[in-house]
């Protein structure tokens, strides 16, 4: 579903990344963990498009990723990234702003779809009608996560899913993620409690 | 009626002793607005002075290659000034902020002097040059807006653009916000205007035709439509130097590129 062959990203000249593989097959939980700094976040911008990698290839689905292909693969992926300083009103909007375009909106979640998500993911169903401003981080991030997993995307990119989670509520994600076999997540974490749960560990280590 | 009384040099001196007032505060408060001022003050004099020279010839031969090449020159000199004072890169920008003017300009200026006046010949300078003139003025002040508040928020909230083509925007979709806050930042001001007019303020356009001897309602008349007319041109070339300019400021995976803005000297 997902190859990395020897990439390399570099910013300024400063190799950020050098060589870097990973294969995730169809419906694998993975994670790309490592210290903070090291380039993460990097491989997943570099899966979506957002920086250019210098060497090396990366398959989707068996695209291969190039200017040409990108739009294609951006249509399988939905991402959570790490921080969500958006400017939008309200936590409804959040939620649903992604079937606001006209790709996603014959996927637009019925009323009893977004109850079942916000129950699984431990989110009050009276969270829509509060401003985006009087939630918390933690309830944010599910928020959004919710709304990537309405989306029906065949896969996941997940930017520090649990920075803001309680213990419980990284349960509770976990065990949603572990209901759609079907669906392959490729998330960035030095969460332990996430790791464990994860089928792969991918170490990304300060190159000597 | 008659046109306006000329107003002698001795006495178009004297109206430069009003700057007295101005210039006695900006010294009192520190203000370091005195010197600005003053060159403000020259620079206006001499290109007021330079164009009634220019416009003198121009309405004298009215030559419609001479009132075309002065048009031309507002237009070049609009669009140097919107990309540099809006502190975008003029290699980027400029070709697309020139066409969008162009464009503008000749479906308004056509519209308004062709159709709406019906002239016979809509090269007249007395016509075409001030109109021109008036329109591109409005729309160099509000595309800085429009220009500075898109690029300003697709740099600030970039997040919000990557988050959205991540998830199943299209390129046009991601940037709707963005050209909504442009379009609002830069044309509230033109429709505030636009509601207060004749209440609160009496535009320069009718004042002077009035001088001129024109009959009140028919200046207000073409108030109407100019004020109409700069609505729909300033809208037009808004939308155009944005849309026109995010050809050239993507890179081929739809990301902004870095160096969208002019660098800006160390101080």
């Amino acid at each position: 579903m997902v190859v990395l062959d020897k990439i390399s990203v570099s910013f300024d000249g400063v190799k950020i990344i050098e060589n870097f593989s990973m294969n995730v097959k169809p419906g694998q939980k993975v994670v790309i963990s490592g210290p903070s700094g090291i380039g993460k976040s990097t491989i997943l911008n570099s899966i979506l498009g957002f920086v250019e990698i210098q060497s090396g290839s990366i398959e989707i689905d068996k695209i291969l990723l190039s200017a040409s292909t990108i739009k294609q693969i951006r249509s399988k992926t939905a991402w959570l990234p790490q921080d969500l300083y958006f400017k939008l009103d309200s936590a409804e909007e959040l939620l649903l702003f992604p079937f606001s375009f006209a790709k996603n909106k014959s996927h637009k979640p019925t009323e009893n779809e977004i109850s079942e998500m916000l129950e699984n993911l431990q989110l009050q169903q009276n969270i829509l009608s509060k401003k985006l401003d009087e939630i918390s981080g933690g309830q944010k991030q599910r928020l959004a996560l919710a709304s990537q997993l309405l989306l029906k995307k065949t896969l996941l990119l997940l930017d520090e899913p649990t920075s803001a989670l309680d213990n419980e509520a990284q349960n509770a994600v976990i065990k949603m993620l572990r209901k759609k076999p079907e669906l392959t997540v490729v998330s960035v974490s030095h969460n332990s409690n996430w790791n464990k749960h994860m089928d792969a560990i991918i170490e990304l280590k300060i190159q000597s | 009626m008659n046109v306006a009384q000329d107003i002698g040099w001795l006495d178009l001196s004297l109206g430069y002793l009003l700057l007295i007032v101005p210039l006695y505060f900006f010294y009192k408060y520190k203000t370091n607005l005195t010197k600005p001022t003053l060159i403000a003050v020259v620079r206006m004099t001499l290109q007021l002075l330079f164009v009634g020279v220019y416009l003198d010839v121009i309405f004298t031969y009215n030559n419609p290659y001479f009132n075309i090449l002065w048009v031309v020159i507002m237009i070049f000199i609009a669009a140097f000034t919107t990309v540099k004072r809006s502190g975008l890169r003029r290699k980027i920008f400029l070709i697309p902020v020139l066409i969008s003017l162009i464009i503008s300009i000749l479906i308004v200026d056509f519209y308004f002097l062709g159709f709406i006046l019906g002239m016979d010949f809509i090269l007249e300078a007395r016509y075409l040059i001030p109109i021109t003139g008036m329109l591109i003025g409005n729309c160099l002040s509000n595309n800085i807006i429009a220009l500075n508040s898109f690029y300003d928020h697709l740099s600030k909230e970039q997040l919000l653009y990557q988050y959205s083509i991540a998830n199943g925007a299209t390129q046009a979709e991601a940037l709707q916000i963005f050209f909504r806050q442009a379009l609002q930042k830069s044309l509230n001001p033109l429709i505030a205007t636009t509601a207060v007019v004749g209440l609160i303020s009496l535009p320069g356009m009718m004042t002077g035709q009035i001088l001129g001897g024109s009959n009140p309602m028919v200046a207000i008349k073409y108030q109407i439509l100019i004020m109409i007319t700069i609505l729909v041109s300033t809208m037009i070339t808004v939308i155009l130097s944005i849309k026109i300019s995010n050809k050239f400021v993507f890179t081929s995976f739809d990301i902004p590129k870095k160096e969208i803005r002019r660098k800006t000297s160390k101080g």
